[in-house]
């Protein structure tokens, strides 16, 4: 895989309701606090189409025995401005984990805060 | 189940269930809860938030609702949740509601761009919280008694008030 590069596009797949909003065509804070890992599981999507976007964010689902509702993209960029790190892992392929977290939770709402500002949402058809 | 239909038809009983699981006492436990908030009078809006909360909570009461392992939301925090939406002053906007993996619930409000706050609660008596406005940010901790401390009502204003 390619180095990352800082206007490289992540996907963060969603599968709950309650951590998006499409009236305002924003995703939530709450779609980007990590997991009890540490980390929050996103996807390089950089040179894919749509529909191979989608692709993805299906294959991810059908592992989770869940239904993908649609996605929240980042950049490269705005992950490392907020003080994290992405570590790109390629397993399941183009797969990056986005970590170096701060450990209280008030400090992580508040990055989570600003990555759903940054963030782009886009709903599944 | 919707709470609010059995508001609105004057439904003030307690719920029967005809479940026997544990997860069932547990939801039974969590509409009995808001229908004794719905006895009293409440508006059309804070009505609506009780009923996305309880929405909320019956969908991510499980472990891994996101799909990413998330904490199943807890009886307790969803009771202190309520409490909370119950004790904010009626001239306040209510809050849009959310899971986080944590097992938290989240409340948020949000006048636009770069000008939200939220603030969550996981039924520990304490309160965790963030916000930007524009340039400026807050974020901490407070405990949760009986009434809903200042800087929450403070950062609260601060977006619509």
């Amino acid at each position: 895989m390619r180095e990352l590069k800082e206007k490289e596009q992540l996907a963060r797949y969603l599968f709950e309701r309650s951590q998006y909003k499409p009236s305002e065509n924003r995703a939530k804070y709450s779609a980007f606090l990590p997991a009890r890992d540490g980390n929050i599981s996103v996807f390089r999507i950089y040179d894919l189409s749509e529909s191979e976007v989608w692709q993805i964010g299906d294959g991810v689902a059908q592992k989770r025995d869940k239904n993908v509702l649609g996605r929240a993209d980042i950049i490269v960029f705005d992950v490392l401005k907020a003080g994290l790190k992405v570590n790109p892992d390629n397993n399941p392929p183009r797969h990056a984990n986005i970590g170096n977290w701060p450990a209280e939770r008030h400090e992580q709402k508040l990055i989570a805060l600003e990555l759903a500002e940054d963030a782009e949402l886009h709903l599944k058809k | 189940m919707n709470a609010a239909v059995q508001y609105q038809h004057g439904d003030y009983s307690k719920f029967h269930s005809i479940g026997f699981s544990q997860d069932s006492h547990i939801l039974e436990n969590a509409l009995d809860q808001v229908l004794a908030h719905f006895r009293e009078s409440v508006s059309l809006g804070r009505l609506e938030t009780f009923n996305s909360l309880f929405e909320i909570y019956t969908n991510c009461a499980v472990e891994d609702w996101d799909g990413y392992g998330a904490l199943p939301i807890s009886e307790n925090a969803y009771t202190e949740a309520l409490k909370l939406i119950e004790l904010l002053p009626s001239s306040f906007p209510m809050p849009e509601i959310t899971a986080e993996p944590s097992g938290e619930i989240g409340m948020e409000w949000r006048k636009g761009k770069r000008q939200i706050f939220v603030v969550s609660v996981r039924g520990k008596n304490i309160l965790t919280y963030a916000g930007i406005f524009g340039l400026n940010k807050a974020h901490g901790t407070e405990y949760f008694g009986g009434s809903i401390p200042n800087v929450i009502i403070e950062n609260i204003k601060r977006l619509h008030l």
